[in-house]
Protein backbone atom coordinates (compact mmCIF):
# COMPACT_ATOMS: atom_id res chain seq x y z
CA UNK A 1 0.00 0.00 0.00
CA UNK A 2 1.16 3.47 -0.95
CA UNK A 3 2.26 5.13 2.44
CA UNK A 4 1.22 8.68 1.25
CA UNK A 5 -2.27 8.14 -0.25
CA UNK A 6 -2.91 4.46 1.18
CA UNK A 7 -4.13 3.57 -2.85
CA UNK A 8 -3.34 -0.19 -3.96
CA UNK A 9 0.16 1.44 -5.39
CA UNK A 10 -1.05 0.85 -8.89
CA UNK A 11 -2.03 3.88 -9.80
CA UNK A 12 -0.32 6.94 -10.63
CA UNK A 13 -1.92 9.88 -8.99
CA UNK A 14 -1.56 13.76 -10.02
CA UNK A 15 0.26 14.00 -6.40
CA UNK A 16 2.92 11.08 -6.88
CA UNK A 17 3.08 7.90 -8.92
CA UNK A 18 4.31 4.79 -8.28
CA UNK A 19 7.51 3.77 -10.38
CA UNK A 20 9.41 1.00 -8.69
CA UNK A 21 12.04 2.59 -6.38
CA UNK A 22 12.46 5.54 -8.03
CA UNK A 23 13.23 8.77 -5.69
CA UNK A 24 11.17 11.47 -5.05
CA UNK A 25 12.93 14.80 -4.26
CA UNK A 26 10.99 16.92 -2.97
CA UNK A 27 12.07 20.85 -4.14
CA UNK A 28 9.86 23.45 -3.26
CA UNK A 29 11.26 26.11 -4.87
CA UNK A 30 10.24 28.98 -6.81
CA UNK A 31 10.82 28.57 -10.76
CA UNK A 32 12.73 31.87 -10.29
CA UNK A 33 14.40 31.23 -7.46
CA UNK A 34 17.65 31.62 -8.80
CA UNK A 35 16.43 34.85 -10.70
CA UNK A 36 15.95 36.19 -7.55
CA UNK A 37 18.52 35.10 -5.80
CA UNK A 38 20.27 37.36 -8.14
CA UNK A 39 18.57 40.11 -8.16
CA UNK A 40 19.21 40.39 -4.18
CA UNK A 41 22.92 40.52 -5.01
CA UNK A 42 21.82 43.27 -7.55
CA UNK A 43 20.04 44.95 -4.99
CA UNK A 44 22.44 44.71 -2.42
CA UNK A 45 25.35 46.30 -4.96
CA UNK A 46 23.17 49.19 -5.06
CA UNK A 47 21.89 49.63 -1.45
CA UNK A 48 26.11 49.38 -0.50
CA UNK A 49 26.93 51.95 -3.08
CA UNK A 50 23.94 54.70 -2.47
CA UNK A 51 22.99 54.02 -6.23
CA UNK A 52 19.18 54.58 -7.45
CA UNK A 53 18.52 51.79 -9.53
CA UNK A 54 14.56 52.10 -11.70
CA UNK A 55 13.51 49.79 -13.87
CA UNK A 56 12.13 51.33 -16.74
CA UNK A 57 9.18 49.46 -18.38
CA UNK A 58 6.59 49.40 -20.87
CA UNK A 59 4.76 47.84 -24.58
CA UNK A 60 7.41 49.19 -27.68
CA UNK A 61 6.97 52.81 -28.69
CA UNK A 62 6.13 54.39 -25.78
CA UNK A 63 8.57 56.55 -25.71
CA UNK A 64 10.71 55.12 -23.21
CA UNK A 65 14.12 56.49 -24.88
CA UNK A 66 12.67 59.43 -25.97
CA UNK A 67 11.89 60.10 -22.22
CA UNK A 68 15.86 59.20 -20.94
CA UNK A 69 17.07 61.31 -23.72
CA UNK A 70 15.15 64.49 -22.04
CA UNK A 71 15.70 63.54 -18.32
CA UNK A 72 19.30 62.74 -19.21
CA UNK A 73 19.84 66.27 -20.69
CA UNK A 74 17.57 68.23 -18.08
CA UNK A 75 18.71 66.93 -15.36
CA UNK A 76 22.47 66.67 -16.71
CA UNK A 77 24.74 68.06 -13.80
CA UNK A 78 21.92 67.31 -10.94
CA UNK A 79 22.34 63.80 -10.77
CA UNK A 80 25.24 61.02 -11.85
CA UNK A 81 23.17 59.19 -14.50
CA UNK A 82 24.22 55.86 -16.34
CA UNK A 83 21.75 53.71 -18.41
CA UNK A 84 21.32 49.72 -19.03
CA UNK A 85 19.78 49.41 -22.33
CA UNK A 86 18.06 46.19 -22.90
CA UNK A 87 16.48 45.66 -26.45
CA UNK A 88 16.43 42.42 -28.73
CA UNK A 89 18.81 43.80 -31.08
CA UNK A 90 20.79 46.74 -32.37
CA UNK A 91 22.87 49.26 -30.26
CA UNK A 92 20.62 52.04 -31.69
CA UNK A 93 18.93 52.65 -27.93
CA UNK A 94 22.47 53.27 -26.15
CA UNK A 95 23.90 55.37 -28.87
CA UNK A 96 20.98 57.82 -28.51
CA UNK A 97 21.82 57.60 -24.83
CA UNK A 98 25.48 57.96 -25.48
CA UNK A 99 24.52 61.29 -27.31
CA UNK A 100 23.68 62.57 -23.89
CA UNK A 101 26.98 62.32 -23.02
CA UNK A 102 25.58 59.47 -20.50
CA UNK A 103 27.57 56.19 -19.57
CA UNK A 104 25.12 53.58 -21.27
CA UNK A 105 25.70 49.65 -21.54
CA UNK A 106 23.44 47.91 -24.41
CA UNK A 107 22.12 44.55 -23.59
CA UNK A 108 21.04 41.91 -26.29
CA UNK A 109 19.05 39.70 -25.69
CA UNK A 110 18.47 37.74 -28.73
CA UNK A 111 15.29 36.54 -28.88
CA UNK A 112 14.62 36.66 -25.02
CA UNK A 113 11.30 38.70 -24.02
CA UNK A 114 13.00 40.57 -20.97
CA UNK A 115 15.81 41.49 -18.70
CA UNK A 116 16.41 39.24 -15.92
CA UNK A 117 18.91 39.54 -12.55
CA UNK A 118 21.99 37.60 -14.38
CA UNK A 119 21.91 39.72 -17.67
CA UNK A 120 22.12 42.93 -15.42
CA UNK A 121 24.55 41.65 -13.03
CA UNK A 122 27.20 41.49 -16.09
CA UNK A 123 25.88 44.69 -17.21
CA UNK A 124 27.00 46.30 -13.56
CA UNK A 125 30.54 44.56 -13.93
CA UNK A 126 30.69 46.52 -17.04
CA UNK A 127 29.57 49.58 -16.68
CA UNK A 128 30.85 50.43 -13.07
CA UNK A 129 27.88 52.55 -11.69
CA UNK A 130 29.30 55.44 -9.65
CA UNK A 131 28.30 55.56 -5.64
CA UNK A 132 25.73 58.48 -5.18
CA UNK A 133 24.20 57.67 -8.64
CA UNK A 134 20.70 57.41 -10.80
CA UNK A 135 20.52 54.11 -12.65
CA UNK A 136 18.16 54.03 -15.37
CA UNK A 137 17.58 50.14 -16.88
CA UNK A 138 15.61 49.67 -19.58
CA UNK A 139 13.84 46.41 -20.07
CA UNK A 140 12.76 45.13 -23.16
CA UNK A 141 9.72 46.89 -24.67
CA UNK A 142 7.21 43.98 -23.46
CA UNK A 143 4.34 44.23 -21.02
CA UNK A 144 4.23 40.49 -20.17
CA UNK A 145 7.89 39.04 -19.21
CA UNK A 146 9.80 41.43 -17.97
CA UNK A 147 6.99 41.80 -15.01
CA UNK A 148 7.98 38.96 -13.64
CA UNK A 149 11.91 39.30 -13.08
CA UNK A 150 13.33 41.17 -10.58
CA UNK A 151 16.55 42.70 -11.95
CA UNK A 152 16.91 43.89 -8.09
CA UNK A 153 15.55 47.43 -8.30
CA UNK A 154 14.70 49.93 -6.09
CA UNK A 155 11.33 50.99 -7.89
CA UNK A 156 9.67 49.87 -11.25
CA UNK A 157 8.45 53.51 -13.16
CA UNK A 158 5.59 51.46 -16.27
CA UNK A 159 5.21 54.12 -19.07
CA UNK A 160 2.12 54.07 -21.33
CA UNK A 161 1.23 56.50 -24.07
CA UNK A 162 -1.61 58.19 -25.55
CA UNK A 163 -1.35 55.86 -28.72
CA UNK A 164 -2.17 52.73 -26.65
CA UNK A 165 -5.57 51.77 -25.34
CA UNK A 166 -6.70 53.17 -22.04
CA UNK A 167 -7.42 49.80 -21.19
CA UNK A 168 -3.58 48.29 -20.84
CA UNK A 169 -3.49 47.70 -17.31
CA UNK A 170 -6.10 45.67 -16.89
CA UNK A 171 -4.96 43.82 -19.83
CA UNK A 172 -1.18 43.53 -18.52
CA UNK A 173 -2.03 43.96 -14.90
CA UNK A 174 0.81 42.16 -13.46
CA UNK A 175 3.17 44.79 -14.88
CA UNK A 176 0.58 47.63 -13.34
CA UNK A 177 0.34 46.19 -9.87
CA UNK A 178 3.97 45.44 -9.46
CA UNK A 179 4.83 49.59 -10.32
CA UNK A 180 5.38 52.12 -8.22
CA UNK A 181 5.24 54.75 -10.89
CA UNK A 182 3.45 54.86 -13.67
CA UNK A 183 3.91 57.57 -16.33
CA UNK A 184 1.61 58.73 -19.32
CA UNK A 185 3.65 59.61 -21.90
CA UNK A 186 2.79 61.39 -25.45
CA UNK A 187 0.35 64.09 -23.59
CA UNK A 188 1.11 66.49 -26.81
CA UNK A 189 -1.12 64.43 -28.41
CA UNK A 190 -3.91 63.97 -26.32
CA UNK A 191 -5.98 66.73 -28.94
CA UNK A 192 -5.79 64.31 -31.64
CA UNK A 193 -6.11 60.43 -30.11
CA UNK A 194 -9.33 59.19 -28.51
CA UNK A 195 -7.53 58.22 -25.48
CA UNK A 196 -9.72 58.86 -22.32
CA UNK A 197 -7.72 59.91 -19.77
CA UNK A 198 -10.23 59.66 -16.92
CA UNK A 199 -10.94 55.95 -17.89
CA UNK A 200 -6.80 54.78 -17.89
CA UNK A 201 -6.86 56.57 -14.04
CA UNK A 202 -9.70 54.14 -13.43
CA UNK A 203 -8.14 51.24 -14.69
CA UNK A 204 -4.61 51.88 -13.13
CA UNK A 205 -6.67 52.38 -9.30
CA UNK A 206 -8.47 49.53 -10.10
CA UNK A 207 -5.22 47.05 -10.52
CA UNK A 208 -3.09 49.10 -8.19
CA UNK A 209 -5.08 51.56 -6.16
CA UNK A 210 -2.10 53.73 -5.00
CA UNK A 211 -0.01 53.71 -7.79
CA UNK A 212 1.27 57.34 -8.86
CA UNK A 213 0.27 58.74 -12.33
CA UNK A 214 2.57 61.34 -13.46
CA UNK A 215 1.12 62.84 -17.21
CA UNK A 216 4.24 63.82 -19.65
CA UNK A 217 5.65 64.47 -23.06
CA UNK A 218 8.97 63.81 -23.59
CA UNK A 219 8.31 65.73 -26.82
CA UNK A 220 7.24 69.42 -25.55
CA UNK A 221 8.92 68.49 -21.76
CA UNK A 222 5.16 69.22 -20.73
CA UNK A 223 4.68 67.92 -16.72
CA UNK A 224 8.25 66.84 -16.93
CA UNK A 225 9.05 68.72 -13.99
CA UNK A 226 6.55 66.76 -12.02
CA UNK A 227 8.51 63.59 -12.86
CA UNK A 228 12.08 64.84 -11.98
CA UNK A 229 10.58 65.94 -8.42
CA UNK A 230 9.69 62.07 -8.08
CA UNK A 231 12.93 61.00 -9.04
CA UNK A 232 13.95 63.83 -6.51
CA UNK A 233 12.26 62.00 -3.90
CA UNK A 234 13.12 58.68 -4.43
CA UNK A 235 16.96 59.74 -4.52
CA UNK A 236 16.34 61.46 -0.71
CA UNK A 237 15.09 57.95 0.58
CA UNK A 238 18.02 56.25 -0.88
CA UNK A 239 19.92 58.36 0.85
CA UNK A 240 18.46 58.73 3.95
CA UNK A 241 18.53 55.21 3.90
CA UNK A 242 22.60 55.19 3.88
CA UNK A 243 22.87 57.44 6.91
CA UNK A 244 20.67 55.62 9.08
CA UNK A 245 22.76 52.74 8.55
CA UNK A 246 25.99 55.00 8.92
CA UNK A 247 24.36 56.18 12.16
CA UNK A 248 23.70 52.41 13.29
CA UNK B 1 6.00 34.18 -24.81
CA UNK B 2 6.48 34.37 -20.95
CA UNK B 3 5.71 30.61 -21.18
CA UNK B 4 8.74 29.78 -23.19
CA UNK B 5 11.37 31.87 -20.38
CA UNK B 6 9.80 30.20 -17.71
CA UNK B 7 10.55 26.92 -18.91
CA UNK B 8 14.03 27.79 -19.77
CA UNK B 9 14.18 28.69 -15.87
CA UNK B 10 12.28 25.31 -14.68
CA UNK B 11 15.05 23.70 -16.70
CA UNK B 12 18.27 25.46 -15.00
CA UNK B 13 16.55 24.84 -11.96
CA UNK B 14 15.95 21.00 -12.87
CA UNK B 15 19.31 20.52 -14.13
CA UNK B 16 21.24 21.86 -10.81
CA UNK B 17 18.44 19.72 -8.79
CA UNK B 18 19.56 16.42 -10.84
CA UNK B 19 23.43 17.69 -10.50
CA UNK B 20 22.99 17.31 -6.69
CA UNK B 21 21.27 13.62 -6.77
CA UNK B 22 23.72 13.00 -9.01
CA UNK B 23 20.90 11.67 -11.58
CA UNK B 24 21.07 12.07 -15.50
CA UNK B 25 16.96 12.64 -15.78
CA UNK B 26 13.81 12.60 -14.16
CA UNK B 27 10.98 10.95 -14.51
CA UNK B 28 8.43 13.11 -13.58
CA UNK B 29 8.48 17.15 -12.52
CA UNK B 30 5.76 18.48 -10.49
CA UNK B 31 4.67 22.04 -10.54
CA UNK B 32 2.11 24.08 -8.93
CA UNK B 33 1.73 27.04 -11.46
CA UNK B 34 -0.55 29.33 -9.68
CA UNK B 35 -4.13 30.36 -11.91
CA UNK B 36 -3.77 34.15 -11.70
CA UNK B 37 -0.07 33.65 -13.15
CA UNK B 38 -0.86 34.11 -16.87
CA UNK B 39 0.40 31.28 -18.05
CA UNK B 40 -1.11 29.14 -21.06
CA UNK B 41 -1.58 25.52 -19.82
CA UNK B 42 -1.62 24.64 -23.91
CA UNK B 43 1.33 27.54 -24.07
CA UNK B 44 3.64 26.36 -21.42
CA UNK B 45 3.09 22.68 -22.77
CA UNK B 46 4.35 23.49 -26.06
CA UNK B 47 7.21 25.27 -25.07
CA UNK B 48 8.27 22.36 -22.38
CA UNK B 49 8.14 19.85 -25.80
CA UNK B 50 9.90 23.01 -27.24
CA UNK B 51 12.79 23.10 -24.63
CA UNK B 52 13.29 20.31 -23.99
CA UNK B 53 14.02 17.91 -27.38
CA UNK B 54 16.72 15.71 -27.61
CA UNK B 55 17.56 16.92 -23.86
CA UNK B 56 18.23 15.02 -20.80
CA UNK B 57 14.61 16.00 -20.42
CA UNK B 58 12.47 14.92 -23.66
CA UNK B 59 10.96 11.86 -21.50
CA UNK B 60 10.70 13.52 -18.28
CA UNK B 61 6.66 14.07 -17.65
CA UNK B 62 5.01 16.91 -16.34
CA UNK B 63 2.29 17.19 -13.29
CA UNK B 64 1.23 20.82 -13.05
CA UNK B 65 -1.04 22.00 -10.56
CA UNK B 66 -3.24 24.81 -11.05
CA UNK B 67 -3.59 26.88 -7.31
CA UNK B 68 -6.82 28.98 -7.96
CA UNK B 69 -6.50 32.54 -6.96
CA UNK B 70 -7.56 33.69 -2.99
CA UNK B 71 -7.25 36.69 -1.50
CA UNK B 72 -7.77 38.22 1.71
CA UNK B 73 -9.47 42.04 2.10
CA UNK B 74 -7.27 44.42 3.88
CA UNK B 75 -9.90 46.24 4.96
CA UNK B 76 -12.40 43.41 6.76
CA UNK B 77 -10.36 40.10 6.21
CA UNK B 78 -13.22 38.52 4.42
CA UNK B 79 -11.25 35.60 2.34
CA UNK B 80 -12.23 35.28 -1.55
CA UNK B 81 -11.70 33.32 -4.52
CA UNK B 82 -10.69 35.46 -7.13
CA UNK B 83 -9.88 35.04 -11.08
CA UNK B 84 -7.23 37.83 -11.45
CA UNK B 85 -4.68 39.20 -9.14
CA UNK B 86 -7.01 42.36 -7.95
CA UNK B 87 -10.43 43.19 -7.73
CA UNK B 88 -13.16 43.55 -4.91
CA UNK B 89 -13.63 42.06 -1.87
CA UNK B 90 -16.64 40.45 -2.68
CA UNK B 91 -18.35 41.25 1.04
CA UNK B 92 -17.03 45.13 1.91
CA UNK B 93 -16.10 46.18 -1.40
CA UNK B 94 -12.69 47.35 -0.84
CA UNK B 95 -10.15 47.47 -3.78
CA UNK B 96 -7.11 46.57 -1.28
CA UNK B 97 -6.96 43.44 -1.67
CA UNK B 98 -4.00 40.60 -0.66
CA UNK B 99 -3.71 37.54 -2.95
CA UNK B 100 -2.46 35.54 -0.77
CA UNK B 101 -2.73 32.01 -3.82
CA UNK B 102 -2.77 32.10 -7.08
CA UNK B 103 0.17 34.33 -8.38
CA UNK B 104 3.25 31.25 -7.06
CA UNK B 105 5.22 29.08 -9.70
CA UNK B 106 6.88 26.74 -7.41
CA UNK B 107 8.79 22.79 -8.21
CA UNK B 108 7.24 21.18 -5.96
CA UNK B 109 9.22 17.76 -6.29
CA UNK B 110 11.12 16.22 -8.83
CA UNK B 111 11.18 12.20 -9.52
CA UNK B 112 14.40 10.63 -9.81
CA UNK B 113 14.79 7.34 -11.62
CA UNK B 114 15.58 3.98 -9.31
CA UNK B 115 19.74 4.15 -8.80
CA UNK B 116 21.40 2.07 -11.00
CA UNK B 117 23.49 -0.41 -9.16
CA UNK B 118 26.61 -1.10 -10.83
Amino acid sequence: MCASCGCSGHDTHPHHSHLSASRVVQVEQDILQENNLLAQRNRGFFEGRNILALNLMSSPGSGKTTLLERTLTDMAGLFDFSVIEGDLQTTHDAERIHATGTRVTQINTGRGCHLDAHMVHHALEGLKPNANSVLFIENVGNLVCPALFDLGEQARVVVMSTTEGADKPIKYPDMFRTAQLCLINKADLLPYVPFDLASARSYLHQVNPDLPIIIVSALTGDGMERWYQWLREQFAVVEAEELNSDQN
Amino acid sequence: MHELSIVLHLLDAAEKILQENEADTATHIELDIGALTGVEPMAFEFAWMQATQNTRFEHTQLVVQHTPGWALCTNCGHGFGVESAFGICSQCGNHRIDVVAGLQLRIKSITLPELSSS
